[in-house]
This record gives structure tokens, sequence and C-alpha cells, in this order.
């Protein structure tokens, strides 16, 4: 059920830009890291490290919250238009599976889009930070680790937008919870607040690694917020009237 | 003959509002079900309820011989086509790809798609961007999506909104002969009552939330009987016995008000026997629409 | 005209407007806030310290907030499908005249709200700096155009797809290329609109001791030059505005 659910939603995704912005936004966010980072090579002194960080600070604590929240918005803005929700909520999947979906159909996006960074971080260095050797394994971790974080980004930005039938109020929420993701990330409670999961992953804004040997809580917390954002998820969908 | 569609009590409150007010609908299967009620009456919300799009506020709903529950409403949807309020669609994308999006979320295979859109006259319009579709063409592309799967039980609701007459002429048509074609049985609801008197067997009106009236057509009219006219040869002899059941007369043609059958024979009798001569008449059966009027007229006395 | 403008204040009813208008300098409230310590050095340094903060955490959510204001006004007719029906009913001018000036109204608010929010800061942490009124005035001016500006070129995207995904779209990258100018040489950020928050700035970092992580601001000139392009850049954006919504096909 879950598989035609995906099926239908990625034809609805046919012929629509939205892909874009995520082949942008990386692009520049990769652009300014390595010149910043050229600019600053007598602060920035721990090569491979440096670079990442210079690559993924605004883009892991801004801009990414804002992108994924685009792309939710929009997902449930093709069901918020034109009387959609009675189609997609009488035919005969569960309410859930379609949420699920769309969630997934996200986080392909969200994957892509994390590896696409990490290219760009290989082609830089190599290329116009004149690096030699390969960057570290663990920067690669970082990467994945961003994924395993910024999931329940993509869940709690999809509840929104089902929820918020204007487009543009779940994205302006998206970029204010990166913003509160910064601020509680950095006074330490980064465990608490979803949006501070994938900068944390991302180890964006220091050369140690913030998680070492923090692993558990983290995936504890991440596994627990997505948790927590699907049976709210669920819940609505199995509670709410549909209001076409 | 089994039940297809059965609420009891069903009721949805809206605040203080009580858009559907216990209301009893039974849709016999094989027949095509009209529900009949002005703007607002509560068609949407009964019909929303049946599909399980909103929940109501007590009572309960059966469909095809089952309870409408969290656990069975998938399977029975999975037997249900339904177009609500205004059709639905992908604007960004082509009929054809609205209904693979639709075909893939039922479970229907795809060769499905050319069949409902012959149905609906829109295969040469396949490859159009549904959003430059007009109303009308939306509309046929939401019965469409409803007909996918050529499920057993068809809810419609005012699926003649936006047709032209001629499109109207065809769905009348296509829902009429469903039950015979495809063994479907059809609830499709209206404000429009003329409409509804060429293609429907049995009725449901509904007013303020509250049913007023459900059975089979046939049984509507007979219930809302209309006046019958008599025209006399010598209305002079009938005087006496018109003015006896204070009926007044003047001139050859007397409007009789609506008599029960027995009632009216016997009268036509007795002025026949006086030398009255009756040479004519003429039942008036109320359309639906005075029937309707005068059902709403005297909820709206009580 | 009047008429034009109260029946935006009408369609706004329910709408929340007030409440975006408010949370803007709630964040900025909360951001800022947490950026300045009990030191008695840094407290007598931090109204320099705040304005030379703001402009930046500005770059970041304005561009985003502009696009959701420009989209709060004109998706309401898009969805609802009433452009045919106000075409009829009023003239373009006045629709055009009432939407323009509802959004500018909004970002005035915003505008007042958020300095309201730098001066209450300011009393509620007890800075020792004196409170620069001029400087105070400057940046609400400064952060007062260049928002217009960004109003109205996310008015014009949005009618020109009468879809606002290309417009919130614009913006988020917008913000982050601003962003990003900020940290750049300043010939860079003359060429991004989004980030002239930070060029417009008449704060600047005058010592920084990187052992002691102390800092030292100072102030610049009043770039009225760049001032003055903002408001014709506004002026033009405000005629495109215009031109696309008086030529427009419905």
């Amino acid at each position: 059920m879950l598989k035609r659910c995906i099926v239908a939603e990625n034809r609805k995704l046919h012929a629509s830009p939205i892909w874009a912005m995520f082949v942008v936004l990386p692009l520049i966010s990769a652009g300014y890291g390595t010149f910043n980072y050229l600019q600053n090579l007598e602060i920035l002194t721990e090569q491979w490290y440096s670079l990442w960080t210079q690559h993924t600070l605004f883009y892991s604590m801004l801009f990414f919250p804002a992108m994924v929240s685009a792309y939710a918005a929009y997902l449930w803005r093709l069901e918020h238009m034109g009387h959609n929700w009675n189609l997609i909520m009488a035919v005969p999947v569960r309410p859930f599976d379609l949420f699920l979906a769309k969630f997934l159909v996200v986080v392909k996006l969200m994957c892509f889009t994390q590896v696409f960074v990490y290219i760009l971080y290989l082609v830089c260095g190599r290329l116009f930070a004149g690096f030699t050797d390969w960057p570290p394994v663990s920067t690669l971790f970082f990467m994945l680790r961003g994924v395993l974080g910024g999931l329940a980004v993509a869940a709690a930005q999809l509840v929104l937008a089902m929820l918020i039938r204007s487009f543009a109020v779940p994205i302006f929420l998206g970029l204010v919870g990166g913003i509160m993701g910064m601020l509680l990330g950095s006074k330490g409670f980064s465990l608490l607040w979803p949006y501070c999961l994938m900068q944390q992953g991302m180890n964006a804004n220091r050369s140690e690694d913030m998680l070492a040997g923090n692993a558990v809580p983290f995936l504890l917390a991440c596994a627990g917020w997505l948790a927590a954002v699907f049976v709210i998820a669920g819940v609505v969908l199995e509670k709410r009237d549909v209001k076409a | 003959m089994q039940t297809v569609i059965e609420t009891k009590s069903l009721c949805k409150q809206y605040g203080t509002r009580m858009a559907v007010d216990h209301v009893e609908l039974h849709v016999p299967q094989g027949c095509v079900y009209g529900f009949i009620g002005p703007n607002g009456a509560g068609k949407s919300t009964t019909m929303k309820m049946l599909l399980g799009l909103i929940h109501p506020t007590s009572g309960s709903v059966r469909l095809l011989g089952q309870p409408l529950t969290r656990e069975s409403r998938l399977a029975l949807l999975r037997q249900t086509g339904s177009l609500i309020e205004n059709p639905a669609g992908y604007l960004h994308l082509t009929a054809q790809e609205n209904l693979e999006i639709v075909a893939d979320l039922k479970g229907v295979p795809h060769k499905d798609i050319g069949r409902v859109l012959d149905i609906v006259h829109l295969a040469q319009d396949r490859s159009r961007k549904v959003g430059q579709y007009s109303l009308g063409m939306k509309q046929r592309l939401g019965i469409a999506m409803a007909l996918l799967g050529s499920p057993k039980l068809l809810i419609l609701d005012e699926p003649t909104n936006g047709l032209d007459p001629a499109g109207i002429q065809e769905m009348r048509a296509l829902i009429q002969d469903m039950p015979a074609a495809t063994g479907a049985t059809v609830l499709i609801s209206s404000h429009l009552l003329g409409e509804m008197e060429q293609m429907v067997e049995q009725v449901g009106i509904i007013d303020h939330g509250h049913m007023l009236f459900e059975g089979p057509l046939a049984e509507l009219q007979r219930h809302s009987r209309g006046s019958v006219t008599l025209r006399l040869l010598d209305p002079a002899k009938a005087a006496p016995i018109l003015r006896a059941h204070g009926i007044a007369a003047d001139g050859g043609c007397v409007t009789l008000p609506p008599l029960r059958d027995d009632l009216l024979a016997a009268l036509v009798q007795q002025l026949a026997m006086n030398g009255a001569g009756v040479v004519e008449l003429t039942p008036h059966t109320k359309t639906l629409e005075e029937i309707f009027l005068s059902l709403t007229a005297n909820e709206e006395a009580d | 005209m009047l008429s034009a403008l109260h029946a935006e204040f009408q369609k706004a009813h329910r709408r929340h407007d007030l409440a975006i208008c408010l949370v803007v300098p709630v964040v900025v409230f909360l951001w800022t806030g947490r950026l300045t310590s009990n030191d008695p050095e840094e407290l007598a340094n931090a109204y320099s310290a705040l304005l030379y903060a703001l402009p930046v955490l500005n770059a970041i959510l304005m561009p985003v907030v502009m696009a959701l204001l420009a989209s709060r006004l004109w998706d309401i007719e898009v969805k609802g499908s009433t452009t045919k029906l106000l075409y009829t009913l009023q003239s373009r001018r006045s629709l055009f005249a009432a939407k323009a000036a509802f959004g500018i109204g909004e970002v005035v608010l915003m505008v007042a709200l958020e300095m309201g929010a730098a001066v209450l800061l300011g009393r509620t942490q007890h800075y020792t700096e004196a409170l620069p009124v001029g400087q105070l005035f400057y940046l609400g001016g400064c952060t007062l155009a260049v928002d217009v500006m960004l109003y109205l070129s996310e008015l014009l995207l949005m009618l020109a797809w009468e879809n606002p995904l290309p417009a919130l779209c614009v913006s988020i990258v917008g913000a982050l290329v601003g962003l990003f100018s900020a940290f750049m040489p300043p010939i860079v950020s003359y060429f991004v609109p989004w980030g002239y928050f930070v060029p417009l700035s008449s704060y600047e970092v005058a010592v920084w001791d990187q052992e002691t992580h102390t800092v030292l601001y100072g102030t610049r000139p009043f770039n009225w030059g760049l001032l003055a392009f903002t408001a014709a850049l506004a002026a033009v954006l405000f005629a495109a505005v215009w031109r696309m919504m008086r030529d427009k096909e419905v």
C-alpha cells in the first residue's frame, strides 16, 4: 500500500522544478565555504576539517531546514489546492501511508542533497583548496549523521505543512526552527529540539567531533523525535475531519 | 434485496449547528438513489461521513453490509468510487497523469484509464494539463476518477455541476444505466429536482440536516398527489353536489383539491348519475419541485 | 482608495498577519538577547554589538519574511480565484495601491517593533552604553528601505507566476547569498540586494583580540549612497509591480 503511495507521490512531482533549489543551495554554500577557507588560512588550520566547517556551517544551521520546509510545503500544497484532500482521503490507502510516502520522497531528495554536498566538498578540497590527500573518513560519517538528524526535521515540516494551508508560513517556521536550533545547540540542549540534530550530526561548527562517544544519545534523540512526530501525524490524520 | 448504504441516527455537529441531524439513509442494492436538498442542507456532509472523510458526532454507517469503522474503512473504500463537492485534480499534470495517480492509489491497472476516459469523453484531451480544462471537463475527469476500478458503490456529489445541457444528458444516461451495466449502486446528490426525476428510482430528501422523506420516487409522487380538474357538460346539475362537498363551482371546469382515489371515484360516479356529464378528468401530479417545496414548507411550519 | 484599503484589512481578518509581524521581533529579541553576557566590559559596548548583529540577522530572516508577507497578500487571491472578481469590482490602480500600502504598512510595523525590541533588550539586560538614538534611526531607515525593496521584488515574482513557490525559493537562496556576501569583500555585497542590510550597517569590528575573545566595535559613516540606491531600486520595483498588475490578463 505504501509502495502505491510512493509511486503516486513521485508522479505528482513530474514536471516540477522544485529540485532546482536542492542543486543551487549546496553549490552556493560550497562556493562560499571554499572562498572563506582560502581567505582565512591563518585561523583555519585543520585542513579538511576546517574546510568541512566552512562548507556546512550556514547550510546545516539555517538553509537546510528552510529548504526541506519548502519541499514539504510544496508536496502538501498539491493537496491543499483544488479539493484534493477529498480525493486522497477517499482512496483505499491508509492515511498514514500518504504521509509516509511524502516523508520518504523528501528523505530521498535530502539524501541526494547530502551526497551532492559531500561531492562538492571533495571537489573543492582537491581542486581549489589544494589538498593532495583525501579527507578523513569521519567527515563521511558526519554527512551520514546529517541525514539521520534531518529525518525529524523533514517529518516535522511535513506535519506543519499538512496542518497549515498557507505555503509560506511553514517555510518561515522552518527557518525559525533552525534559528532556535542554533541557539539551543550553543547552550548544549541540542538533543531536545529536532532542528538541532542535523547541525549536531553534521558537526558543522567545530573541528573536534561534538558527538565523540555520545552517538547513542544522538541516535536515540533522532529516533525519539521522529517517532513523536510520526505519532502526531498519525493521530491528526485519523482524527481530523477532512476540510477540502 | 441487500441494503448497500445504511445509516443510523447519523449526526454531525459544527459548534452549535447540527449540519446533519439523525439522518437515516437506506440505499438498496442496484438502484440509483437521489439525495436531494437545497444548498447547505447537509448532503455533502452526509456523503463525507459515508466515506469516512469526516467523523460523525454520533450515529453509525453501514456500507455493503459492513459497519464503517477504522478497520473496515479501507476494504470498503476499495469498492467505492466517489466525487465530493468540487472536482479534485493536480492542475500541473495532464488528465492521463492524474488518472495514473488515482489508479496507483486505488491499485487499479492502468489499462482501465482508457475505458473511463472513453466513458466521460475525455480521451482526446487526455494529454492536456488539467489546469487548462473547463469546469465541465474537470467535472468529467472527477467522474472518471470515481469510475476507475469499476466500484460497486458510487457516491457522486452534484456530478452535473458545471456541465452543459448535452453533458447533463450524457451523465444522466450514464448513471441511469450503471446498475444494469455494472451492477453498481449509485448515490447521487443534487439540488436540481428536475434532472433527478428522470434518473433515480429511490429518493431521500434532506433539509436543514433532517430527512424529510425517503422511499421510491413513485411513492413520493403518490404521497403528494396533486389537484384534479373536471370538465363538465352541465355545471348547473353538478353545483349542488359540489357545494355539499364544499367545493365552489363556476363554469364548466372545476378544480378539485387532492383527494384519495376512492373518494374521487365516488364523487365522479355521483356527478355522472346526476347527469352532470363528466367528460374530462385531468390529474395534476406535482413536480418534484412542488413536492419538495411543500415538504420543506411543512417542516418550517412545525 | 480608502475602501480598497479597508477591503485589504477585511481580508487580513483571521489571516494572522499581525502574529507574523510579532514573531519576527520576538525571534530577534531571543536571538540577540543570547549574544550579550553580564561582563561589564561587554555591557559598556552592548548597543554597538547589538546594532552590529542586527543587520546580519535581518539578512538571514527578512528575505523569507518578506516573501511570506507577499505570499499572504497575493496567494489568497490566487487560491480563491478572486482576481477575476476583483478586477471587475475595483480599478487595478486601487487594488495595487491597497496591496502595496497594506504590505508596506506591515513592514513599517515590523521594523518599528524590531527597533523597539532592541531598546527593550537594552533596558532588560541593563546595558551601560548610552542608547545611540541616531544610529538606531539610521538602522531602522535602512532596514525599512531594504525590506520594502525585497517585499516588492517578492510581490513581483508572486504576480509573475501565480504561485508562491518561485518567490519563496528565490528568497531562501537570496538569504543564503546575502548572508555570504556579508562576509565577502564589500564590493561583492553591492551586487547582492538581499544582503544590503550588512553593507548599509554603520557598525564595524574595530578591534578583535583573538586571544581574549574581546571585540570592540566602532562606527563608520552612514552609507547614504547605497541607501539612495536601495530606495531607487524599490521605486523601480514598485513601478514594475504596478505595470505587471495593470497589464495582467486574467
